[in-house]
């Protein structure tokens, strides 16, 4: 590991960023068939300290664009660095520096030990086997799997060898941590850990970084410092989670359950809630009582509503703020809801 | 910074032969069938020599033909379809990620094959000595093991080599192995003195190193045996030039190929 960290201080040029994709497209050329456009110009920038997701669908370029910073892939035209290298020219610089986890994984032997088989892939970069021993036993601990350290990776849950993965991941310190999918396939309990080690490993030293793509908004939205919503091989959107849902639109969306409500009453309460207001009734699906969906033009006149409705004589028994979702983004950025957006693009393919 | 990278290169080596080695060890009942088929191919030529009373130099010459001939299907199914077989598990892509080389997991596994497959080569040899009574000249004993470590080292040159070329081809792989194999066991003369081919096909089949290695070693441990393809102080020094040849070409091949990957999307996606 030493030698893997002189490694670095000699030959990792120090930028603010972690990531540059300047323009960059890839194109995929198949023998009879139509050349298919998997990135168009995609361009953005993350620096260290940050969990940067790329969020769209299947076919979206997300995986394309992973596979370009780490490597794997050559992009057709324009450029992405990794910590100042040049994924193309630099790639043997790059790859001491980067490290690689996708969802649904089955890499390695199934015939090792998870110790065995997480000292084989440190020993790919180069790290000294008592430095890689003492950090494999650190993160196995960390992830509630240091007792199963002697079972061999064939008998391992889906949970607990993406647990490993992300292990491997780890184990030889990059300073960029591609995350592909991590969470795909894999149950509630090993997801929470793989989220909460990922938060704090990013946070623990400032010259780390996390790039992830997945499908689950929610992991996004609590993962990501910032995220870029990417359809058809176009960055549509980036920007914070907070500042894609804030613009979506101005205007405050509650849900309130009451005891009872007259539906007569209904456009008399918008009149006096304020203008803008748009009141629907409908009956909340649990208790079987009166909900009322209120799109208000601004947050203040909740209180408004409030009078209204105690005027009338109906108690409030819940009432809940709605939050738009990035989903909601989603949907106001493509048109589509992130589903539609899938089976779309798969009928096409 | 050389020594950093040589250091790289033998972890990743070391690494990947302790899964031939030691991970393979752990499937006791391939370990018996390996010794077994091993055995049984043996006894068949040996039964069949006798039978047709073609003297105790021909009895000598089956056994060590079945102590070389795993280490040629160790090179072509352990070595050369590897690439095309990590691509498979998904292992490739996070083999190209690494900074180790990718000449560095063959030779890991070349090596690891090598002694994994040691252990069903000595059996043939024990066996041959033991129940079929073979008796070999050992005075140039030193001289065989270096023969045979230098036809090694060809031989897996040569899976490097065809391990770019089985990764290229994708799902023909498989196919291309077993067409390659039953052909190279008799270009190699195996079971029988390679001269026989004459030497037209003979010149052929010297670029498959078992073929110089096995005429040599017989040379050498069964000296009595006439039928020889060339003298065996020739046949080491073609086989030095062999294995220079292949380990070039196949580091080149495999620079090649990675780039190809690179360049078309093509060769490290388990769909493609």
């Amino acid at each position: 590991m030493a030698g893997l960290q002189s490694l670095r201080a000699t030959e990792v040029v120090c930028m603010d960023n972690a990531i540059t994709v300047d323009q960059v497209t890839r194109v995929f050329t198949r023998r009879g068939s139509e050349p298919f456009h998997a990135l168009r110009g995609v361009s953005f920038e993350v620096p260290y300290g940050e969990i940067f997701g790329l969020l769209g669908p299947n076919g979206a370029g997300k995986t394309t664009t992973i596979r370009i910073l780490a490597t794997l892939l050559l992009p057709t035209s324009g450029r992405a660095t990794v910590a100042g290298l040049d994924v193309e020219r630099e790639f043997a610089a790059v790859r001491r520096l980067i490290s690689l986890v996708s969802g649904g994984e089955t890499s390695g032997y199934g015939i090792l030990t998870v110790e065995e088989q997480l000292w084989m892939f440190s020993q790919f970069y180069g790290m000294q086997t008592r430095e890689a021993r003492q950090k494999i036993e650190a993160y196995l601990k960390l992830v509630g799997m240091w007792d199963s350290r002697r079972l061999q990776m064939n008998r391992l849950s889906t949970g607990m060898r993406q647990k490993v993965n992300l292990v491997r991941g780890l184990v030889t310190n990059p300073r960029v941590l591609f995350l592909d999918e991590p969470t795909l396939g894999v149950d509630v309990e090993a997801s929470v850990v793989i989220r909460h080690i990922v938060r704090d490993w990013v946070a623990a030293e400032p010259d780390r970084c996390v790039i992830l793509t997945t499908h689950y908004m929610a992991e996004a939205d609590e993962l990501c410092s910032r995220v870029a919503i990417v359809n058809h091989g176009l960055v549509l959107a980036n920007a914070a989670p907070s500042q894609l849902k804030q613009g979506l639109d101005a205007k405050a969306h509650y849900e309130i359950t009451l005891d009872r409500l007259d539906k007569t009453r209904v456009q008399q309460l918008a009149a006096r809630t304020g203008p803008g207001s748009d009141l629907t009734l409908t009956t909340d699906k649990v208790t079987n009582k009166p909900m009322l969906i209120a799109h208000l033009q601004h947050e203040g006149d909740i209180g408004a509503l409030i009078a209204a409705l105690s005027a009338e004589g109906s108690t409030l028994e819940y009432m809940r703020k709605l939050e738009p979702s990035l989903e909601d983004a989603f949907l106001k950025l493509v048109g589509r809801t992130f589903e539609d957006e899938e089976e779309a693009s798969s009928a096409v393919s | 910074m050389k020594k950093k990278r040589a250091l790289l290169f033998l972890r990743t080596l070391t690494a990947r032969a302790y899964v031939r080695v030691f991970g393979q060890m752990r499937e006791a009942t391939w370990i018996v069938a390996s010794i077994l088929g091993g055995f049984f191919t043996m006894a068949t030529y040996m039964y069949l020599y006798r039978s047709i009373g073609t003297g105790a130099d021909f009895t000598g010459i089956v056994v060590l033909g079945g102590f070389m001939a795993p280490f040629f299907a160790n090179v072509l199914w352990g070595v050369a379809m590897q690439l095309y077989w990590e691509k498979e598990m998904g292992n490739l892509e996070l083999m190209l990620v690494s900074p180790a080389p990718l000449s560095a997991f063959l030779v890991g596994l070349s090596v690891g094959g090598a002694m994994h497959t040691m252990l069903r080569a000595l059996a043939v040899l024990v066996f041959g000595v033991t129940v079929f009574k073979v008796h070999f000249v050992t005075v140039h004993l030193g001289v065989a093991v270096l023969v045979f470590l230098v036809t090694l080292w060809a031989m897996y040159g040569l899976g490097i080599v065809f391990s770019s070329l089985f990764l290229y081809h994708g799902r023909d792989a498989w196919r291309t192995a077993d067409l390659i194999m039953e052909p190279v066991n008799v270009l190699s003369g195996n079971y029988f003195p390679v001269r026989y081919l004459g030497m037209g096909l003979a010149s052929v089949a010297i670029l498959v190193p078992t073929t110089l290695g096995l005429d040599a070693l017989r040379q050498l441990l069964v000296p009595s045996f006439g039928p020889v393809l060339l003298g065996w102080r020739v046949e080491v020094l073609i086989l030095v030039g062999l294995a220079f040849v292949w380990s070039i070409v196949g580091v080149w091949a495999l620079e090649a190929v990675e780039y190809k990957a690179r360049r078309d999307a093509r060769l490290t996606l388990r769909w493609q």
